[in-house]
């Protein structure tokens, strides 16, 4: 009974199925009869703006979470979202931040293939899941960091557990700032990348801009190569020598910003840095509702 | 009342007065800690605590200034089956915040599988009471305090009940100790959207198990009223707090706002300290406590 309340309260086109062929639409749930009839006799009317009620109020917390997106393209969106409800009904025992991290991965693909949206929507909508991610989920302190980090030429550095990389074909703060002043139809692909660091009990989240020579020097730390390693190894990629000062302190900074963390020598095992389509995903369950 | 239920949960009458207080919400944190001579207590929505040790640091220092109780919003009590996990969880921030309750909602959130975003009404049967008595002990059991629960708006009735609410929840209480979260704006907002006497249903409750009121104000959208937490609180719910107030003593009422905050807190200050006037009125003449 209760599954099937919960089923018509989220999906429309049972709604209609129960409208049109009650019958069909219950036999699955192997209803009393006292049950169907329950069922049978609801207000469509009431149930309508109930069900209504719920799908806005799941708009209403994805919106928030990418206002961009739903300024670069309105329309596009709303249609996603509609489309969106109507496919996946929240699931129980998941998070409310994880319905709106989904919604993030869904829309990237679907307007990916979407005709005449802004070629930058997709970067938007990964920045602001990315954004989203880094500011509401939290991490166990998989890092211990324990103030400035010491540095030197046989540190192995690695990615932190839950610090993000990613690419974008757009300028993210370009993007921003065109939206504010109503120019970005010229908007012209700038690569850029964001390193993000979800919150830690012992550290705040970060989300910080990179460049292309850290970007590079960031994917060689995989917690086994020493930094002489990377040193040469990002020589090799850019085709010059001469950059141990300039990977010294990319590594250093981006270590005392709790994004990687410096291997003991004796360590020899660390996972690879992640792309954001690795985003964190479950957590113990948690809502911003209130009521 | 069967007495076992009462030593588990320990008895409603023992739970002190907590007076006049605001739904804490972090988009009012600093006006809240600048009016804390004005606020009795507070209360906080469980599930924002839920996910690191961080958030419980900031519960911790909001109860060195302020008595706090939780409020859940999850934990789906006419469900069929309670979420354990869920249920480990909450424990720890009721036990962080040191309140002598625990508050929840009369309502379903979640089916097998689905998790419906709201709060959405109890099929008021026999079996649904038999299953939401075994959920309730189990809670208070598991927390060690008692429950109270809300009663929630609803848009629609679930046909064929055998039970109106008012009867579900009085029995309810009388089978596991627990209490009620009287909600008077949502008594009030059930009674003009499914037009009923509201003081009727008041005197149909048992009043003596009110341990705590909720204040709110919505908005009409479609020729129907909204508990939207978002206005300020109407006459008509006004008009039910004298009427209680005229009736019991009321020991804990919390104003809630939730959306399009004023720019002004006073705005809802003004409101806790005008709830105050009816906390207090009769604990003068009948002071609580041992
Ligand atoms: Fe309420």
């Amino acid at each position: 009974m209760q599954a099937c309340l919960a089923r018509l309260y989220l999906d429309e086109l049972f709604r209609r199925l129960l409208a049109r062929d009650p019958e069909s639409a219950l036999q699955a749930y192997g209803l009393s009869a006292e049950e169907e009839a329950a069922i049978r006799e609801l207000d469509a009317t009431r149930l309508e703006f109930f069900a209504t009620s719920l799908k806005n109020k799941r708009r209403k917390r994805i919106a928030r979470a990418f206002p961009l997106l739903f300024r670069v393209a309105a329309d596009e969106v709303e249609h996603q979202y509609n489309r969106y409800h109507a496919l996946y009904m929240p699931k129980s025992r998941r998070s409310i931040h994880q319905d709106v991290l989904d919604f993030g991965e869904f829309i990237e693909d679907s307007l990916a293939i979407a005709p005449g949206i802004p070629p930058w929507a997709c970067d938007v909508a990964r920045y602001e899941r990315l954004l989203y991610a880094t500011t509401y989920t939290h991490q166990a302190d998989t890092d211990t960091s324990s103030g400035a980090t010491t540095v030197s030429i046989s540190s192995r550095p690695r990615l932190c557990e839950d610090a993000y990389v990613a690419e974008f074909q757009y300028d993210i703060a370009s993007i921003e700032d065109a939206l504010r002043d109503g120019e970005e139809r010229g908007l012209e692909p700038s690569p850029c990348a964001i390193v993000s660091r979800a919150k830690t009990p012992t550290a705040e989240a970060r989300v910080l801009r990179i460049n292309g020579p850290t970007l590079a020097v960031l994917r060689h730390c995989d917690g086994r190569q020493r930094l002489e390693g990377i040193i040469t190894e990002v020589e090799a990629d850019f085709g010059t020598t001469g950059l141990k000062q300039g990977v010294f302190e990319a590594v250093t900074r981006l270590a005392n910003a709790n994004v990687l963390v410096i291997e003991p020598e004796a360590s020899t095992t660390g996972p690879s840095p992640r792309s954001v389509a690795d985003a964190p995903h479950e957590r113990p369950t948690l809502t911003r509702e209130c009521k | 009342m069967n007495p076992e239920n009462q030593a588990t949960a320990g008895p409603l009458s023992s739970i002190p007065a907590l007076g006049s207080g605001i739904g804490f919400r972090r988009e009012l944190k600093q006006d809240i800690l600048d009016a804390r001579d004005e606020i009795d207590f507070i209360e906080v929505v469980t599930e924002q605590y839920l996910t690191d040790s961080n958030q419980l640091t900031e519960l911790e220092e909001l109860r060195d200034i302020f008595p706090i109780v939780p409020h859940g919003v999850r934990l789906s009590i006419g469900s069929a089956a309670l979420d354990q996990e869920y249920l480990r969880a909450i424990k720890l921030v009721s036990d962080t915040c040191r309140a002598p309750y625990y508050s929840e909602h009369l309502a379903v959130t979640r089916a097998p599988g689905i998790e419906i975003g709201h709060l959405s009404p109890l099929w008021f049967t026999e079996a649904v009471l038999e299953q939401t008595v075994n959920n309730v002990l189990r809670v208070q059991d598991t927390l060690g305090k008692p429950l109270i629960l809300e009663n929630i708006t609803y848009l629609f009735d679930i046909p064929r009940a055998t039970m109106t609410q008012t009867e579900f929840l009085g029995r309810l209480v009388e089978s596991t100790g627990c209490g009620i979260l009287l909600d008077l704006t949502n008594l009030y907002t059930n009674a003009t959207n499914h037009d009923f006497d509201p003081l009727a249903a008041l005197d149909g409750l048992p009043l003596d198990k009110v341990v705590q009121l909720h204040l709110a104000g919505g908005y009409w959208s479609q020729g129907i009223l909204i508990d939207a937490h978002c206005e300020p609180v109407a006459q008509g719910t006004w008009a039910l707090l004298e009427a209680l107030a005229n009736r019991v003593q009321v020991k804990a009422c919390i104003l809630e706002h939730d959306d399009n905050f004023p720019d002004h807190f006073s705005v809802l200050s003004d409101q806790v300290r005008r709830a105050r006037e009816f906390v207090e009125r009769r604990r003068v003449e009948e002071p609580y406590g041992p």
